[in-house]
């Protein structure tokens, strides 16, 4: 067993590291509050609430975070359909340059964003996916399908054959089987994939900065880079907005921590 | 390596598996009008194709576009004249640009760097065995990757302001000749931002390192306990080894999104005071959608995938090459 010693050093190196990150956080929330201070002191009766209201109100985060939930739903559904099928055919069928085309779609993976924003921006502009929503979830699932496929493909081989095969016997067709056999196994694995795309979606900032440029269908993450350039010197008003940016992602992350991180864990050693 | 589990399952199909082959060989049209191995099977190509389509047109397409792009020197609007390799030229000729490599090469140490000897560092903490409560500070210290950048640099422009908390606890801890003006200042800015990327990007590398640590085996910690090595033996001795692959990963990853660095320093300074902080993804930027240099910014963009590629297959074959030795 650890040393005495050795525990305790453990614990407060940890307790450092965790209060870099905590503090940071928690003085955002704290001077969201709009704390006035007195001699030095804060007063604490002086937080309150308003300058969520306000920041809701003057930066149309409502909209902003509407937005963000669009386009976060539905590439996180677009890449989980094209993903499903792919991965199950990758990881279970036969396939003749089976092999090539998944390599090719890997090395997706490793295209940056800078690589492709540029001729991307000019074909929108002639497809007419510019500053729509279709636009930023057609570009932001290109983007995120090849990590699915190949996520999912890595769970799909997983399955034991004889778990497909003995659906097969029961009558039912490969789609059926990945459909109600495959996919219900895999929930934990989809599950992962989505949150991980959803955040992605959600954080996101140089796809919507060049694809959205009409303020009504921006992201949330969008707005409030706009309200921080705008209201710069407001620091309380830009700290609540940041909040409410925030804030569906980190009680999602509470929420899912557990399983989130397990997933990750799980698919970083096959990686 | 998790192969046990799906071998295990393989040998328990003996069970299954007859049932299966009888299905092969009994008739009725359900069974027969089946495919089998002999004639080439269509339908695998179908679940592919929407992928492929999607990925084709979205992202093939404009990667081959700006390929072409990088030879010309297209405006974004009227014809796109012929420009050869100038383009390339100018990315190491061209000052700003330069100072964006030259800055690039100090991120390197802030996003990858660091994180990845911070990131070591807890995960082995974290991982050792016979620590309880592990579970919060892996969740805490993963929260930074969590948060948007915007939200990520909200919070660093509020503690780091000219009368913000930083330099207000600085002079009342008596250290007032350590205040400065972190974000404006051409000397210390960029590394400033760069430490916020070592913030965000330590609890990804930790997670991976977790993770590459709970897949050594347990007896070679036993083996080492046994031979009385030290905490920090042990470390050397069985965990960095064991974490080959995790750290190729970790350094492509992070060494890659130094190279991409974008959205905490356009959002703070846009490359500023001055062109200080400006990196090749903000030169970029400013090249296509500010002054219309389309061909310039298409061959920094290829620039920047090749640079990634070539990362990607030197540290992959470093770290291949050290375990073949």
């Amino acid at each position: 067993m650890l040393s005495r010693f050795e525990r305790m050093t453990n614990y407060a190196v940890l307790t450092v590291c965790a209060v870099t990150v905590l503090v940071p956080v928690v003085l955002l929330v704290f001077l969201a509050m709009g704390p006035t201070y007195g001699g030095g002191i804060v007063e604490f009766s002086s937080l309150h609430l308003g300058n969520f209201v306000r920041a809701w109100n003057a930066g149309d985060l409502g909209t902003g975070l509407l937005n963000s939930a669009i386009y976060s739903v539905c590439t996180v559904m677009a890449t989980a359909l094209l993903a499903i099928p792919a991965g199950y055919a990758f990881g279970t069928m036969r396939m003749r340059g089976g092999q090539v085309l998944f390599v090719v779609l890997l090395v997706g993976m490793m295209v940056p964003v800078t690589a492709v924003i540029v001729p991307m921006y000019y074909d929108f502009l002639s497809w007419h996916l510019l500053g729509n929503y279709g636009g930023l979830v057609a570009a932001n699932t290109a983007l995120s399908v090849s990590f699915g496929v190949f996520w999912m493909r890595s769970f799909f081989r997983t399955v034991p054959s004889p778990v497909l095969e003995s659906a097969t016997v029961d009558g039912a067709t490969r789609w059926g089987t990945l459909w109600r056999v495959c996919v219900p196994m895999g929930r934990p694995a989809v599950t992962v994939m989505g949150l991980l795309v959803f955040m992605w979606t959600w954080n996101g900032y140089l796809l919507p900065l060049v694809l959205v440029p009409s303020s009504a269908m921006q992201p949330g993450a969008l707005m409030l880079g706009n309200f921080q350039q705008r209201y710069g010197t407001e620091y309380s008003l830009m700290a609540a907005g940041a909040v409410i940016l925030a804030l569906p992602i980190v009680v999602g992350y509470v929420v899912f921590q557990r399983r989130l991180i397990a997933g990750i864990l799980s698919g970083a050693v096959k990686g | 390596m998790p192969s046990t589990a799906p071998d295990v399952l393989l040998t328990d199909a003996g069970l299954v598996r007859p049932a299966s082959v009888a299905a092969g060989i009994a008739p009725g049209p359900a069974v027969a009008s089946r495919p089998r191995r002999r004639k080439t099977d269509l339908w695998p190509y179908l679940y592919v194709l929407p992928v492929l389509a999607v990925f084709g047109v979205f992202l093939l397409v404009p990667l081959v576009q700006g390929i072409w792009y990088s030879f010309t020197s297209w405006d974004g609007i009227g014809p796109a004249p012929w420009a050869g390799l100038s383009n390339y030229i100018s990315i190491w000729t061209n000052p700003v640009m330069r100072e964006g490599l030259a800055n690039t090469g100090v991120l390197v140490l802030f996003y990858a760097g660091a994180p990845i000897v911070a990131g070591l560092f807890t995960a082995a903490l974290i991982g050792r065995r016979g620590m309880r409560g592990m579970g919060f500070y892996r969740t805490v210290l993963f929260l930074p990757q969590v948060l948007s950048s915007v939200v990520v640099i909200v919070i660093w422009r509020l503690l780091l302001a000219p009368a913000g908390p930083v330099n207000q606890s600085l002079g009342a801890m008596g250290l007032g000749f350590l205040r400065a003006d972190w974000l404006g200042s051409f000397s210390i800015t960029l590394d400033v931002l760069g430490l916020i990327g070592s913030w965000v990007a330590f609890g990804f590398c930790m997670l991976l390192f977790l993770a590459g640590i709970q897949a050594i085996p347990t007896e070679l910690y036993d083996a080492a306990k046994v031979d009385g090595a030290s905490p920090v033996r042990e470390f050397f001795a069985v965990t960095l080894p064991g974490l080959r692959g995790q750290m190729a990963v970790a350094m492509t990853l992070s060494v890659i999104g130094a190279f991409q660095a974008f959205d905490i320093i356009w959002l703070v300074t846009q490359g500023g005071p001055g062109t200080s902080s400006v990196t090749p993804a903000i030169n970029l930027y400013n090249d296509a959608f500010v002054s219309q240099n389309v061909g310039a910014a298409a061959a920094m963009g290829v620039v920047m995938l090749g640079a990634s590629l070539v990362v990607t297959l030197v540290i992959v074959r470093l770290v291949e090459g050290r375990r073949n030795a």
